[in-house]
């Protein structure tokens, strides 16, 4: 462990970190472990939004959690409204429960404020202008199918399953390559706002980083001798 | 008709269209260096043949398109700069996307790693529905690195993008088209009809006008809005001079 005092944060099998949502405390210390704990390859965030979710991520969360360099899932059920949804907006990979709905309404209720988590930033690039355009304007609700079609969330599971299949997807991104991992989220990421030509060099300078990774090099001779890649050396010498 | 044979793909030109065929059968066209040579002189004759006006590229074999990159030559670079130097000294995959004649895919059975990549470098990918389509890359402890990281999330919705390379999640053909990873799915009996057909229609086109059409694009990826206007409407008057003898790259 780097940190014995964030050792009471929820964790799982050692690499994969749950962050909690609600006290604002709780969340910023998870979020600090997950960015200085070499061990944590993968961060689940759940999101129930049972009464208000809205109410329950603070404004500033949705940007810490987008700093984090390894992959984040989120498990999202109930109403995913405004902040809540800002928030599921940093992850990388979003699966949903069956009912899930999705709703921008800043704009059309209550206090009628622009979205200032990323929210006019985010959702256009994840879901496209056109629906994004509709769900800030007009506050419009968007079932789980229609987010699955938009490619705003790509997996419904059944209810009351978000919990356990986010963190299995977690599991399985823990399992692979670390480094690997987090490169391929910033290569994404970081290249969707580049030119193509700018972006493959980013690409291709990453992968001849990885050169220089023991995992990498686990990885090539897993796949030689057809067995299944063993990571936790890594983690273990740590 | 001319036709000639490298140790891992044929090459034939029929009429204007150029076949490309990975033909490595026995290990699903697993993508290796001499592939990347081999289809580097086919692609740089291609590209200079002013007879050329549309690309077929498929995989041999009844097992898939391509099975990803060989990873038994992986490593073998004395070092990270040579390794870098190799990368972009023979920028196969730069080539492929950059040909200004219309470029079509036909992909069947396993489509994995570099064999995704490969196709979403091309224009048109029609698909069998036998196909499957995977990123294992992050498995192995690799990151996608023949563009895959960039052309699949603009291929597809970046989350759907995101999901496929950080879990490896597989797509069969009904979701790579609801997807956009590919624009059509045909019975793997009909796909090489098929894709011989669009093909053959796609050589009809004026090889300026499909070339000016895949440089528009590529500005639409690229450029602000009113930059790309600017662009489109410079390719509009350019192709309505009907200057002679002008061929793309514009």
């Amino acid at each position: 462990m780097s940190n014995p005092v964030h050792q009471s944060s929820e964790i799982s099998d050692g690499r994969v970190l749950t962050i909690p949502v609600g006290a604002s405390a709780a969340f910023e210390d998870a979020c600090a472990r997950a960015s200085t704990d070499e061990v944590v390859r993968a961060v689940v965030i759940v999101l129930a939004g049972e009464e208000s979710s809205a109410d329950l991520v603070e404004e500033g969360m949705p940007a810490t959690l987008a700093a984090l360099l390894v992959p984040v899932i989120a498990g999202l059920s109930g109403q995913i409204d405004d902040r809540a949804l800002e928030l599921a907006l940093t992850a990388d990979v979003r699966i949903c429960e069956t009912g899930t709905t999705f709703a921008m309404t800043t704009t059309t209720a209550g206090e009628r404020r622009l979205p200032s988590d990323g929210g006019t930033q985010r959702l256009p690039r994840i879901v496209g202008s056109g629906l994004a355009t509709d769900m800030l304007l007009t506050g419009r609700r968007v079932t789980a199918e229609e987010a699955m079609r938009a490619g705003l969330v790509t997996e419904i599971c059944p209810a009351g399953e978000s919990n356990t299949r986010a963190r299995q997807l977690a599991k399985e991104i823990a399992a692979h390559g670390k480094s690997a991992g987090r490169f391929t989220k910033e290569a994404v990421l970081k290249g969707a706002d580049m030119p193509l030509e700018q972006s493959l060099r980013l690409e291709a300078d990453l992968a001849i980083l990885l050169h220089t990774d023991p995992e990498r090099a686990e990885g090539i001779d897993a796949f030689n001798r057809r067995r299944k890649p063993d990571f936790r050396q890594e983690d273990e010498s740590k | 008709m001319t036709e000639s044979t490298f140790e891992t793909v044929m090459y034939e030109k029929r009429g204007s269209v150029a076949h490309i065929t990975l033909n490595r059968p026995e290990v699903i066209n697993a993508f290796n260096v001499q592939m990347r040579d081999d289809l580097s002189e086919v692609l740089a004759a291609i590209r200079w043949d002013p007879d050329v006006a549309v690309v077929l590229l498929r995989g041999a074999g009844e097992r898939g398109f391509c099975a990803g990159a060989d990873l038994s030559e992986f490593g073998s670079a004395p070092s990270q700069a040579a390794a870098r130097n190799a990368r972009w000294e023979r920028d196969v995959f730069g080539v492929l996307r950059d040909l200004t004649v219309p470029t079509v895919v036909a992909l069947h059975g396993h489509v994995i790693g570099s064999g995704v990549e490969l196709a979403l470098l091309c224009d048109i990918r029609i698909a069998a529905d036998n196909a499957v389509f995977s990123m294992p890359e992050t498995y192995y402890g690799l990151i996608a690195a023949a563009g895959g990281t960039q052309t699949l999330p603009r291929a597809l919705k970046q989350g759907r993008a995101l999901d496929m390379l950080l879990t490896g999640r597989r797509l069969d053909a009904a979701e790579a088209v609801d997807a956009g990873l590919v624009q059509r799915v045909v019975q793997p009996d009909d796909l090489e009809m098929e894709s011989e057909r669009i093909a053959g229609d796609l050589a009809e086109i004026d090889p300026a006008l499909a070339g000016a059409i895949k440089s528009a694009l590529a500005t639409a990826r690229d450029l602000p809005l009113a930059d790309g206007l600017a662009h489109e409407r410079r390719l509009s008057i350019m192709l309505d001079r009907g200057v002679a003898g002008v061929r793309p790259p514009f």
